[in-house]
């Protein structure tokens, strides 16, 4: 079992990002997926990579060998809807896994060594610290709307859109940008303004196994840009 | 250190509340001061000016000094009166920048960029003299309130400040997440901190205290000694719009003996609920008149919270019943039936305008109908306004209003009053009491036992 330097874990990012943006063909991405699946499992997030992994490689299937035998407009729905979730899911599975293993002191200390401007990494650590809160958060306002008798189902939608909008993002709104205001102020009286190099409580710091493990998805990148040759799947 | 204010004025940038004028006050090195006074008299705003909130982060136009050991609080850059201040803020939930406790006492550690042996030592000091070494590498959203204070606390004190403040940290805490700030409190009172406290909830600082400074529209009305702090009547206190110096302790429920289901009114017989595969109660047996204030009470995890959903039909329960005037009730019928004020109120107001608020999702929405509930409630003046223009109390009427318009009967209330002073404390138990004679059902839980002294019926404790 490993850890990464959050450093590395934004290079793996940035080169997933490169992957999907140049590579589309889809042998490939599922050679990137099993790649991510083995990374998750080392940095012991074995149960939801592999989750994630087993969606995909469901996906995949169905993509290889049902959707070929369906006809008309639903294939080519289908097929627009898969290229796109081929396209996210290296992305997403990446981010998500650098989400739930680095800690936001951890990655703020990182950004600093590399002297990125606290800018750039202070609203960066507040989304990293967000995205829990949103989970909350929804919990709270499908309650209030169950209690207003506002339904998320189709149907009410239809008939009612705007209420549906108004009652989703107000609330979202004005709690978050209370939380944010809040927090904001908690963080400057603990000095986040402080220019000097931030520290971590954690030994931050490129490993070897940080150099294996970017040169294992480099060269991967690159044999795969050789190699492709286009096509979907 | 030394804190002084002289002929300091201040005014926020869009309302009036906050306001100061004109204050002078010395705090001496070691001293305990608590700031009291209604809500908007100005209390948070000295506690914002002494950290350099104000104005450095809420902007507005601040007149006059302020000296910390001499110096201005101005010339202190933002990082550097944070080694010398430290602050801890009223909301447990949204004051921490990280998801686990240990970077979150070690964040002001890390700003300031000690090396990791040393911010790693302090962690372990810190930990064990405020005793919270069972917090340490915790998800610190599943702390409760109490525990997530207590992190708030520990991550002001590692970085060691000479001064200590604190807005309304008991506002969202329970009895015994109070007791534990409690202890915090003593320990740096103990090693000699100053101490600047603003607060609504008195009974747990009396002891603590040595001056008190009574605000009032922005002044100083009073400077009120420890000694005579801790000998005032709650009559007086109550009269200066405060709440009681002393812990209010309410008898134990008597027991209660479950009869037939009632013909009017809520019955729940043999409730039990399971929550993310974890039981939170079996077997409860409860019975609610209309007409009358019932509080439920009950430390943090003993499921108030899952009970209150449940009778909102926001949750399934796994066995057991729920009746209505005698009706068994389906999980659709009691969300038709049952509306919850949530403890953050934000969450539930949809609308861009009071008045929209009402009507929103409403089929009966006469006018004259919607203006007599906003009247009702003292919203009527306002109904152009924004809901989120309102302060607390109003937001929470507007979400009564909102229960009315919609012909709700049974009206369930998650912490009402926390973070109100004691005029709108009053005001909230007045407007119970105004629904309970509409033969409301009401049910509030809460930890407040000013609140329940001064109008619930009758206590449930959950165990």
């Amino acid at each position: 079992m490993i850890t990464l330097d959050p450093r590395t874990k934004v290079l793996l990012l940035i080169l997933t990002a490169i992957f999907s943006a140049s590579i589309p063909n889809g042998i490939y991405t599922l050679v990137w997926i099993i790649l991510t699946t083995i990374l998750g499992i080392m940095l012991k997030r074995a149960l939801k990579t592999a989750r994630a992994a087993i969606i995909f490689a469901a996906l995949w299937l169905f993509a290889s060998f049902i959707l070929p035998n369906i006809g008309g407009v639903l294939h080519t729905s289908l097929l627009v809807w898969l290229g796109l979730v081929f396209k996210c899911y290296p992305c997403c599975m990446i981010a998500a896994l650098f989400i739930s293993t680095t800690q936001i002191g951890e990655f703020m200390a990182a950004m600093s060594k590399w002297r990125v401007p606290r800018s750039v990494v202070i609203p960066l650590a507040i989304m990293f610290r967000y995205f829990p809160t949103v989970k909350e958060d929804w919990g709270h306002i499908k309650d209030a709307m169950t209690l207003r008798g506002i339904s998320l189902s189709p149907g009410y939608f239809l008939k009612n859109p705007g209420v549906v909008v108004d009652a989703l993002y107000l609330p979202i709104l004005v709690t978050a940008s209370n939380a944010a205001d809040d927090l904001a102020a908690s963080a400057v009286t603990r000095g986040i303004e402080n220019p000097r190099i931030r520290t971590s409580r954690l030994d931050i710091r490129i490993r070897l196994i940080d150099i294996i493990v970017f040169l294992i998805f480099a060269v991967a990148l690159i044999v795969g840009m050789g190699l492709s040759t286009g096509g979907y799947v | 250190m030394n804190v002084e204010f002289k002929n300091v004025g201040f005014s926020y940038p869009d309302t009036a509340e906050g306001t100061l004028k004109d204050i002078s006050f010395c705090i001496k090195n070691g001293e305990f001061v608590l700031l009291v006074g209604e809500s908007g008299c100005g209390k948070t705003t000295i506690t914002r000016i002494i950290n350099g909130l104000i104005p450095g982060f809420y902007g507005g136009k601040l007149t006059g000094d302020v000296l910390i050991d001499g110096k201005k609080v101005s010339d202190y850059k933002s990082y550097e009166l944070s080694n010398v201040v430290g602050s801890v803020f009223q909301n447990p939930r949204t004051q921490f920048f990280n998801v686990d406790t240990d970077s979150e006492i070690a964040f002001g550690l890390e700003n300031a960029g000690k090396s990791s042996e040393e911010i790693n030592a302090t962690l372990d000091k810190v930990t064990e003299e405020l005793n919270i070494q069972e917090l340490r590498n915790r998800d610190i959203f599943k702390l409760s309130g109490g525990e997530k204070q207590k992190i708030a606390f520990a991550s002001a004190y590692a970085s060691n400040p000479e001064i200590f403040l604190l807005d309304e940290p008991s506002a969202n805490l329970d009895t015994v997440g109070i007791e534990g700030l409690k202890e915090c409190l003593e320990k740096i009172k103990n090693n000699g901190t100053t101490v600047i406290i603003a607060e609504h909830r008195l009974f747990y600082l009396a002891n603590l205290v040595d001056r008190v400074l009574y605000l009032k529209d922005g002044v100083i009305e009073r400077e009120i000694s420890g000694d005579e702090f801790r000998s005032m009547s709650r009559a007086t206190l109550n009269a200066m719009n405060l709440r009681s110096n002393a812990y209010i302790s309410l008898n134990e429920t008597e027991s209660y003996q479950i009869v037939d289901i009632l013909e009017k009114g809520l019955c729940i017989r043999n409730l039990s609920v399971e929550y993310k595969k974890r039981r939170v109660f079996e077997s409860i047996n409860m019975d609610f008149m209309p007409g009358q204030i019932y509080c439920i009470i009950g430390n943090n995890g003993a499921g108030k919270s899952t009970l209150l959903r449940s009778i909102c039909g926001l949750l399934s329960a796994t066995a057991g019943d729920i009746y209505i005037d005698g009706l068994r009730m389906k999980r659709k019928d009691l969300q038709k039936k049952a509306f919850m004020v949530m403890q953050d109120v934000n969450y539930q107001l949809f609308a861009d305008s009071v008045i929209n608020e009402c009507i929103l999702g409403t089929e009966k929405s006469s006018s004259i109908w919607v203006e007599k509930i906003l009247d009702e409630m003292g919203l009527l003046e306002y109904k152009e306004r924004h809901p989120n223009t309102l302060s607390g109390g109003q937001k929470q009427r507007l979400a009564i209003a909102v229960s009315l318009m919609m012909d709700k009967d049974i009206l369930l209330f998650d912490e009402p009053t926390s973070g109100l002073d004691y005029k709108n404390m009053h005001l909230c138990a007045d407007f119970l009491n105004m629904l309970a004679q509409k033969d409301k059902v009401i049910i509030v839980v809460t930890h407040d036992e000013e609140f329940m002294e001064c109008c619930c019926d009758r206590i449930y404790k959950l165990n």
